[in-house]
């Protein structure tokens, strides 16, 4: 008790952290054993290096945070960590099924996703301790903002088409989706123009014959981002990131003018935009009839859901067991339809202990924005933890059949490298936000 | 204090979410559920927002609202989860396993000849994850009379009787687990008999454990299948035998059939057998003729004639027709609509045998297209599609509810595409004497049979009586009353009609000394030209027993073809000489 005493002392009662971490690696290394063992028991090297290596480097990050003594909040971090150590459980177990049912395309996607994290980790570290401000990112508005417009040109121009959507970015070594940048992007450019025109969407409404509208400043970019994301919709055919995106949008609107019927008539709109291109859009309509009535057409536009629905009842209480179900039966096991693999495999059980994972992550975003210093930190922090959190409700909804499939990754655990860095990437922004101790210059 | 007040109407509000929520967890429509999922997060979100109060700035407030959302939100994930993995799974493995294409057969698995053979998992549709356990104490299927139809011998499944591989299925290392032995694998196997503890120790600890696997018995009839065989014969068709009371499979036959020992490896395997098993299934999935389909059960079939069966039903009990010697006349040709081509009688003239005016007794002996036609348009496009939906037969358009019999892959009959399609009078007329869009199964004609004999009561067909492990009882099937069809009353009548059309009409030659039957035949056009030959049938009139429906692929008239198979198998029942 003295010598844990004494480590409490040094490392400033900044020990939280370290505990959830050490026992996040604790159920990940059993996952890993179970693995191990049900594949035949031959434990190889490089498992336990990438355990080790993971081990080794979230714990650095976690002891040179507590040796700064910040004050950063102390649950995020481990969450993320436990959450990537799932994916890198799941990316080993998934590939060599994946592998024999699909093909030689999925060899070494287990190896990648461990780069991704290691990599994420090292951007984390980077954003949390290279000194800059914050108030960067508020300076630099339109720089965020050309640099998105950029990238968004860039990929309808050069982009890659991929199952008949064009979202990918070539970089030789890396194919980048650029909309995780664009994520990013948005919230900042986001928190910056709200936190400037605070005072003026704060004011009343003015009258439009008989007609009650919201001011101006309030109703444009309403108005804008509803164009932009259905704009996404038509050109990229891409739903989820669409979705996402307004949803982030009327998440930190709301915290600027306190209106949640104005973001519900927002979401409103939306579904509005959505329903009016079901007739005019294969992709809409297709998404729309699996929700509806998988059963319908079990073969066909249902096939993905009924196998989704299937090997999610087939998990049951307990699940299968890490390694003993059968989860590549339901197409893009890997990537959007993680959960439903977790699901299979570690039953009701796990499938809930995930989902309250994301619910603490979400709260303690938030707390962390009730918290900020300032307003722009407390927009730029909302945003950043309902990405998160409304991304994972989207996909995880999707895949159990709650709301119209949207194909976007499950944060941290989905494969995939452009959504791995960036999560983390976040992650590093969020705990700088929560710093309560940082010097000022540092502001 | 009306705040306290307001508090208080909250907190019951939140109650009330709580227990919409946990009742809705056990409703199987989907589209209730999601109403209830919205009605009890509403409530819920009522007494947690008097929580959260109105202190602290605009901006803190909002974040709390976020919180509020993030929070419910997730529980709503968190509540469709517990419903897809644990209250509503049963259903959908159910479902998934009555899928048409079995899903395991579709993507053959891969192969393992070199793993210990006393050891699996299963692979089959059901896809359910048993412990480790022993092939080796699979439990038996047997007959009603305790003819063994399925066993273990030295590891190895084999099957005694090879012409069952429809209904029993088979366990194949290489093809995954079908039919009974995959719908009830987990009595056979006999984790059915071990406890949720018991499974969750094994699986963590991989101890062993002492399952007792179950033996099944079905409600076949060894001896009447036998009959039904000899009298199919090498004839593509289908045979179905109800006991009439109980709504139990007696014999059901299909053919071409295949012998689901050939798909079945040896333990241990050599590559010669793999490969063995290998061509027989790719030479069973090349065949033009399916024979991997049940027919009985799966193969959907236009009704012809014999559907007047139901017409006649519909219009008695709806009152339509007062009685059976009710007027009905039986002309050449009748027209129905503009532009529509008048409907026909097989023969001309038909009204010199049914006499003219004629009576619903002899024109349903006589078969008569325009009569049943005149019937269908009284009784209008919405009655008769509600005696349909009563009868079992459903839209194709309109989601198809479960088939009635669960124990083995079955298909819903369908009586029109739309319902629109019945609004048009060709189309109802069409419809109302045999012809239309009506797609149905052996299955469902027997039902149509069974339920007219059983005062009206349409039962759920069952195949398997029970499962026994040991000494105990882990599964009985108890006959179960689907719905009333019509009033004990028309059925009372049909069973008159049904017994005059075999003492003057069409069926006659099915008439078996000292035994009063009743049928109808059938003679369903098809695009090749040559029609298949229906036909169904209950016995005795007096206190039916059985209930038979028979089908030959394009076996010509009814009463040419389906007929003698029917009157045989019916003897054998009856143990009768023919």
């Amino acid at each position: 008790m003295a010598t844990i005493a004494r480590l409490r002392a040094r490392l400033g009662g900044r020990t939280l952290e370290l505990e959830l971490l050490i026992t996040a690696f604790l159920f990940i290394t059993i996952c890993l054993a179970a693995l191990i063992a049900g594949a035949g028991g031959r434990v190889r090297w490089v498992d336990l290096t990438i355990i080790g290596a993971f081990a080794g480097l979230f714990l650095t990050i976690s002891l040179a945070l507590a040796l700064r003594d910040w004050g950063e909040e102390q649950m995020v971090l481990p969450i993320a960590a436990l959450l990537a150590g799932i994916g890198m459980i799941m990316a080993r177990r998934l590939e060599p099924d994946l592998v024999q049912r699909y093909g030689e395309v999925y060899g070494g996607i287990a190896l990648k996703q461990v780069i991704w994290i290691f990599g994420g980790a090292v951007l984390l570290a980077l954003v949390s301790f290279v000194p800059w401000r914050l108030q960067w990112l508020k300076h630099y508005r339109y720089t965020w903002l050309l640099l998105g417009l950029a990238l968004v040109g860039a990929t309808a121009v050069f982009g890659v088409e991929r199952n008949g959507a064009r979202l990918w970015l070539s970089l030789g070594f890396f194919q980048l989706q650029p909309v995780e940048m664009l994520k990013v992007l948005l919230v900042i450019y986001l928190a910056t123009y709200l936190d400037d025109h605070r005072a003026l969407i704060g004011r009343g409404v003015y009258w439009l014959g008989p007609l009650k509208l919201p001011p101006l400043p309030y109703l444009a970019p309403i108005v804008i981002m509803w164009g932009a994301t259905i704009g996404l919709i038509i050109v990229q055919k891409d739903l989820g990131a669409a979705l996402l995106f307004f949803v982030i949008f009327l998440a930190m609107l709301y915290v600027v003018s306190g209106r949640a019927r104005y973001a519900a008539a927002g979401l409103f709109a939306f579904a509005l935009g959505a329903a009016a291109l079901y007739p005019l859009f294969g992709h809409v309509r297709v998404r729309l009839n699996a929700w509806l009535d998988p059963w319908s057409d079990p073969f066909g536009i249902g096939f993905q859901m009924v196998r989704a629905l299937h090997a999610l009842a087939a998990g049951g209480w307990a699940g299968a067991g890490i390694g003993a179900g059968d989860p590549t039966t339901v197409p893009e096991s890997h990537t959007d339809f993680v959960f439903v693999a977790i699901g299979e495999e570690l039953g009701l059980a796990g499938t809930l202990a995930l989902t309250a994972c994301y619910a603490l992550f979400a709260l303690k975003g938030y707390l962390i924005a009730i918290r900020a210093r300032d307003g722009f930190q407390q927009l730029l922090a909302v945003g950043l933890t309902t990405a998160i959190a409304a991304q994972a409700f989207i996909i995880m909804a999707g895949t159990t059949h709650l709301i119209p499939l949207t194909g976007i990754t499950l944060p941290f655990i989905s494969y995939g490298g452009s959504s791995t860095l960036i999560n983390f990437a976040m992650v590093g922004l969020l705990l700088r936000i929560s710093a309560s101790r940082k010097p000022p210059r540092t502001l | 204090m009306p705040d306290r007040f307001r508090t208080r109407i909250a907190w019951f509000a939140g109650a009330l979410g709580i227990l919409i929520l946990s009742s809705g967890l056990m409703i199987a429509s989907v589209t209730q559920w999601r109403l209830h999922l919205l009605a009890g997060l509403w409530l819920l979100s009522l007494p947690a927002r008097r929580l959260i109060g109105q202190h602290g700035t605009t901006a803190d407030h909002s974040v709390r609202g976020l919180m509020l959302v993030a929070t419910l939100g997730f529980a709503a994930i968190g509540l469709q989860l517990a419903r897809n993995q644990v209250t509503q799974s049963e259903a959908t493995l159910r479902a998934v396993a009555s899928l048409a294409q079995p899903v395991a057969v579709e993507q053959p698995q891969p192969i393992f000849p070199e793993t210990d053979p006393a050891e699996r998992t299963s692979l089959g549709s059901a896809r359910t994850y048993p412990v480790v356990i022993n092939v080796g104490t699979r439990g038996r299927i047997v007959d009603r009379n305790g003819v063994v139809l399925a066993e273990t011998v030295d590891g190895r499944r084999t099957y005694p009787n090879p012409a069952l591989g429809h209904l029993i299925g088979f366990q194949s290392r290489l093809y995954g687990t079908t039919g009974l032995e995959a719908r009830f694998d987990a009595q056979l196997s006999g984790v059915a008999t071990l406890s949720p503890t018991t499974i969750l120790e094994a699986r963590l600890l991989g101890s062993a454990v002492e399952q007792v696997p179950a033996d099944l018995t079905l409600t076949l009839d060894s001896r009447l299948q036998a009959a039904a065989q000899q009298a199919l014969g090498e004839r593509a068709g289908a045979v179905v035998l109800l006991d009439v009371p109980t709504g139990a499979i007696l014999a059901m036959v299909t053919y071409p059939r295949f012998d689901p020992n050939q798909l079945v490896l040896p333990e241990p395997a050599t590559q010669a057998d793999v490969d063995r098993v290998q061509a027989a299934w790719a030479e069973l999935n090349a065949r033009s003729d399916a024979p991997l389909l049940n027919r009985a059960t799966q193969g959907r079939y236009p009704p012809g004639s014999v559907i007047k069966t139901l017409t006649a039903a519909a219009a008695l009990d709806s009152g339509v027709l007062a009685d059976p010697s009710a007027t009905v006349t039986c002309p050449n040709l009748l027209p129905t609509e503009a532009g529509a081509p008048p409907v026909r009688n097989a023969v001309d003239n038909l009204f010199r045998r049914t006499g003219d005016p004629s009576d619903l007794v002899r024109v349903y002996a006589f078969s008569c297209n325009t009569a049943f036609a005149q019937i269908g348009l009284s009784l209008g496009a919405d009655r008769f599609l509600e005696y349909a939906r009563r009868f079992g037969l459903q839209m194709t358009d309109t989601r198809a509810g479960p088939p009635d019999l669960r124990d083995i892959p079955a298909e819903v009959g369908t009586i029109a595409n739309e319902a629109s399609f019945l609004q048009r009078p060709a189309a109802l007329a069409d419809t109302a004497f045999g012809q239309g869009q009506a797609l149905v199964t052996p299955l469902d004609m027997a039902q149509m049979a069974a339920s007219v004999a059983n005062e009206g009561r349409l039962m759920r067909p069952y195949l398997v009586a029970e499962a026994r492990a040991g000494e105990r009882v882990i599964y009985r099937a108890q006959p179960e009353t689907l719905r009333q069809v019509v009033s004990p009353e028309t059925s009372r009548r049909m069973l008159d009609i049904m017994r005059t059309s075999v003492e003057i009409g069409y069926a006659q030659p099915i008439a078996l000394p000292g035994i009063n039957i009743g049928a109808k035949t059938g003679t369903a056009e098809t695009p090749r030209g040559v029609p298949h030959s229906w036909i169904v049938a209950v016995a005795p009139v007096e206190q039916p027993r059985y209930a038979i429906a028979v089908i030959v692929e394009y076996g010509g008239e009814g009463s040419r073809s389906a007929l003698p198979v029917a009157r045989e198998v019916l003897a054998a029942a009856l143990e009768v000489t023919p």
